[in-house]
């Protein structure tokens, strides 16, 4: 799904702020840290009980925050309502009670049915060295496949190791596929940096790629 | 149980962010207290799980594993094997299967790390990352402009020097390892981990030259 979140190569920001920050500064307000917990003890616990939660799920949550407010709000906030939108998705509390900082009472149910779970069997398609080209077109569902990169062509710079592919982990199937590393100069990707001989090498999956 | 249903999140975004108090630091009360009381979490759990995060995580994790590489060339080949492995070496509490990947700055090579589809980052090795690593401006310009992004940092590359840009988008985990400063032979290893910076493990900054002497 081509959301705001795609931001890779989007022109028109400013300079990088905070490039000063202090090493020791993980969190600079108590609440963040918080947040921040609760953020990984839920998905800990989501995982645990089986609930069918994946973390591309999840991260298709927070990519479907309203693109003013995906731009706008602080990074933890952005959490804080993604991991309630979650919850209440899950059945575990309801708006009404997140709006009332209350929980109507004690205890929670939801129901567990777990992920899908097809292994590919399959060995990769691609080698090392070889010339593949980005997928042009994505669904409207979740993806990994970065809009910048989409129909350029690349070199396979390594091959990876097997992970669930996100489109289908982010509606619950886990399909493992093979991952690689794929390099495509700068000057393929960005007319004004046509003499450039820097590269970018992003993680792709093997159905996002097609040989040339 | 997840619904996977695109709309109702994207419904119940709006929803919670018209009728919650706007004041972020409300917003957590409000969570963290439905979850409470609801037996989700244990009342306790927050500041346990802080606790412990930062007692076992952080950057000087990643910090110590670069002095080893630095000063053992064997381990620093099994770094670029094998980084979970090597990692595990010298912090035996990190994750043994966490997926990670380092990648090394030479005189002729700069990395440069980004996820510009969100923000992922080896949080569970070296802890939260920067806030500009979570900027917009970051996740947009490093993989278009990285030399100019780097010159923000006051990192300003030869033109013969490679720039690499890695777009960490699935869920293996980048490193840059920096090159060990000259001037730094008979340095321990303290020192050495003492000299590494958390941007330099992300390749904003490329020269840790130290300012004064050892200690």
């Amino acid at each position: 799904m081509d959301t705001v979140h795609d931001l890779g190569g989007i022109q028109g920001f400013g300079p990088i702020p905070n490039t000063t920050e202090n090493d020791t500064v993980m969190f600079s307000e108590e609440w963040k840290a918080r947040i921040w917990a609760i953020a990984m003890m839920s998905m800990t616990k989501l995982s645990t009980d089986r609930t069918g939660w994946t973390l591309d799920w999840f991260r298709h949550v927070i990519e479907r925050l309203p693109p003013d407010l995906y731009l706008r709000l602080d990074y933890f906030d952005k959490w804080n309502l993604a991991v309630m939108a979650t919850l209440v998705d899950e059945g575990v509390a309801d708006v009404e009670e997140f709006l009332a900082g209350k929980a109507r009472g004690e205890g929670f149910e939801y129901k567990s049915p777990t992920p899908v779970k097809e292994i590919l069997e399959t060995k990769p398609r691609f080698k090392l060295g070889e010339r593949v080209v980005a997928q042009r077109d994505v669904s409207a569902n979740h993806t990994r496949l970065a809009g910048y990169i989409r129909g350029r062509t690349g070199v396979v710079d390594s091959v990876m190791g097997l992970q669930p592919l996100p489109d289908l982990s982010a509606i619950g199937v886990i399909r493992n596929e093979h991952t690689y590393v794929v390099r495509f100069p700068m000057a393929e990707l960005w007319p004004e940096a046509s003499d450039s001989r820097d590269s970018l090498l992003i993680d792709m999956w093997d159905s996002y790629l097609e040989p040339v | 149980m997840s619904t996977y249903d695109s709309e109702k999140v994207a419904k119940l975004h709006r929803e919670l962010h018209s009728h919650l108090p706007s004041e972020p630091a409300l917003r957590l009360k409000a969570l963290e207290t439905v979850l409470v009381e609801k037996g989700f979490l244990a009342a306790d759990g927050v500041d346990k799980w802080l606790e412990d995060y930062s007692e076992n995580v952080g950057p000087m994790n990643g910090a110590k594993v670069i002095a080893q590489a630095w000063t053992d060339p064997d381990y620093a080949m099994r770094l670029e094997q094998d980084a979970d492995a090597a990692f595990v070496e010298v912090v035996p509490t990190a994750p043994h299967n966490y997926n990670l990947r380092a990648v090394f700055n030479t005189p002729q090579v700069h990395n440069l790390i980004v996820c510009t589809l969100c923000s992922c980052y080896p949080l569970g090795l070296l802890g939260m990352s920067p806030s500009w690593y979570k900027s917009a401006e970051y996740r947009a310009r490093a993989v278009r402009d990285p030399r100019g992004v780097l010159s923000e940092f006051g990192t300003d590359l030869l033109d013969d020097v490679e720039v690499k840009v890695w777009d960490s988008t699935s869920d293996r985990r980048y490193m840059v390892v920096p090159s060990r400063p000259a001037g730094t032979d008979d340095w321990s290893k303290d020192d050495l981990a003492n000299l590494v910076t958390r941007n330099s493990m992300i390749g904003t900054v490329r020269d840790l030259s130290p300012v004064g002497g050892a200690g």
